[in-house]
């Protein structure tokens, strides 16, 4: 007891002289920043996630501040950043359209076959190596790799499904890298029409696909027929054209009409 | 006099903290890309141990041994050498931008260097009288040092040379690092007792 108290008292009076005499250093030397790059970092949103292409925020705001790089390279600010930034830097910015996350297959545990028992890694990446889990070798394997990387939580697996808080995802693309299956893609959309996607990526034909999923393209064709519609058939998929706005009734019609409903929208 | 001539030669040469302890590695590896860096990173070394020596030998002979609590050597000594290091890092900052820059994330890290632990704990367990811990402690520093220049040459001189594909990078460098520790045992009977 009494040394405990001795060490107490000695760790404890040695940490405060330390402390002391590092408070008054570092008033000493105190380094003034440039107060552009203070605030430029202050208009970032602070959570470093480097979809910019620098190590953090603050090293893009210097990067900023020194006129090397461009306004608009923060996706996770948007355009609330933007208009901070192009303020404090005099400069006008173009208006970003609005991006939004998808995942390229929407089957769940009950609609994915699975014929082999996977007992490695916990991880996508090296499911999707073995090619295990899983039949279909587009699929989403669910083990979360996306989850894991996003800085903000905005995604989240369920029931073997991947599903996107749009409100929260801040568009820095990590998890479209992180997907070995190349399943999440940042896509340019409109701010006003529901977004509309094929939920599935499988590139191969129809006997193959309902092998494997029963939620899977089978590349019927069926949406791409419909008039004015925005989807069309290529490499054995439907995909849909972004150009512009798409027709909204032929879209929703197409996903009714689906025969295996791997058309989705965000629409409720 | 000789006993300390005997320590600078011992400690720089025969049982250097890098090539014989393989203390220090991370900064050995990290900083050894650039002369002009690893110069700085050195000073810093230098300047931390030589100071943590010091004042280390002078809390564990003033404080710790007359209240009998030496077991808590390893905190204090990490203590002091953090606080160190933040001097060092507030005073590089301030004097000189470029080397703090340069030197980046290791500055800090030098908190973590193990060969700076590694020092102060030598100097107690072999007892060392006051002024032979801080000439420990410096030429533990100026063998880090020397260790740090040298192979910042050879890896200046590398990246002239045609390095084979799969040894291009770190495994050239930890190479060139063993056949170093190699040369260094040469020194093992420099000094006969």
């Amino acid at each position: 007891m009494e040394i405990a108290i001795k060490g107490l008292i000695a760790l404890g009076s040695v940490g405060f002289l330390f402390s002391v005499l590092l408070a008054f250093l570092s008033k000493k030397f105190h380094v003034r920043e440039d107060p552009l790059i203070e605030k430029l970092n202050e208009a970032l949103p602070g959570i470093h996630c480097g979809a910019c292409g620098y190590s953090g925020c603050h090293a893009y705001a210097e990067a900023l501040a020194a006129g090397k790089a461009d306004p608009t390279m923060c996706r996770a600010g948007g355009a609330e950043s933007q208009k901070r930034i192009a303020a404090l830097l005099k400069v006008e910015v173009k208006k970003l359209s609005p991006q939004k996350i998808v995942v390229h297959c929407g089957a769940d545990t009950t609609q994915k076959k699975s014929s082999t028992l996977y007992v490695g890694p916990e991880s996508c990446a090296a499911a999707h190596l073995l090619g295990a889990k899983i039949d279909c070798k587009y699929g989403c394997l669910f083990f979360g790799d996306c989850v894991k990387i996003c800085p903000v939580g905005a995604l989240k697996i369920s029931q073997g499904k991947v599903y996107v808080d749009h409100k929260r995802c801040i568009r820095c693309g990590k998890c479209v890298g992180a997907c070995p299956r190349n399943l999440i893609e940042l896509v340019t959309v409109s701010p006003i029409q529901p977004l509309y996607y094929v939920a599935c990526s499988n590139r191969e034909k129809a006997l193959y696909v309902r092998g494997v999923c029963s939620r899977g393209c089978i590349a019927c064709g069926i949406c791409a027929r419909i008039e004015n519609s925005p989807f069309y058939i290529e490499n054995n998929i439907s995909r849909i054209k972004r150009e512009g706005d798409i027709d909204i009734p032929a879209a929703s019609s197409a996903k009714d009409k689906c025969p295996t409903h791997c058309i989705d929208s965000d629409d409720v | 006099m000789k006993d300390l001539l005997l320590i600078v030669v011992s400690t720089v040469l025969i049982n250097n903290f890098v090539l014989s302890y393989f203390l220090g590695i991370c900064p050995f590896l990290g900083v050894s890309g650039k002369l002009s860096s690893a110069i700085g990173m050195g000073l810093s070394v230098i300047f931390v141990m030589t100071l943590s020596s010091s004042i280390s030998w002078l809390i564990y002979h003033l404080i710790l041994i007359p209240l009998e609590i030496t077991f808590l050597s390893y905190v204090v000594f990490i203590l002091v050498i953090a606080s160190l290091v933040q001097i060092v890092e507030m005073f590089i900052r301030k004097y000189s931008p470029p080397l703090y820059q340069a030197l980046g994330i290791y500055l800090p890290l030098i908190t973590t260097n193990c060969a700076i632990l590694g020092c102060a704990l030598f100097m107690i367990a072999r007892n060392y009288a006051f002024l032979p811990a801080v000439v420990f402690g410096f030429s533990a520093g100026v063998g880090f040092t020397l260790i740090l220049l040298v192979m910042a040459g050879i890896r200046e001189e590398l990246q002239f040379n045609d390095v084979p594909g799969v040894l291009k990078g770190a495994p050239i460098t930890l190479i060139t690092a063993g056949l170093l520790a190699l040369c260094f045992m040469g020194f093992s009977g420099l000094i006969s007792s």
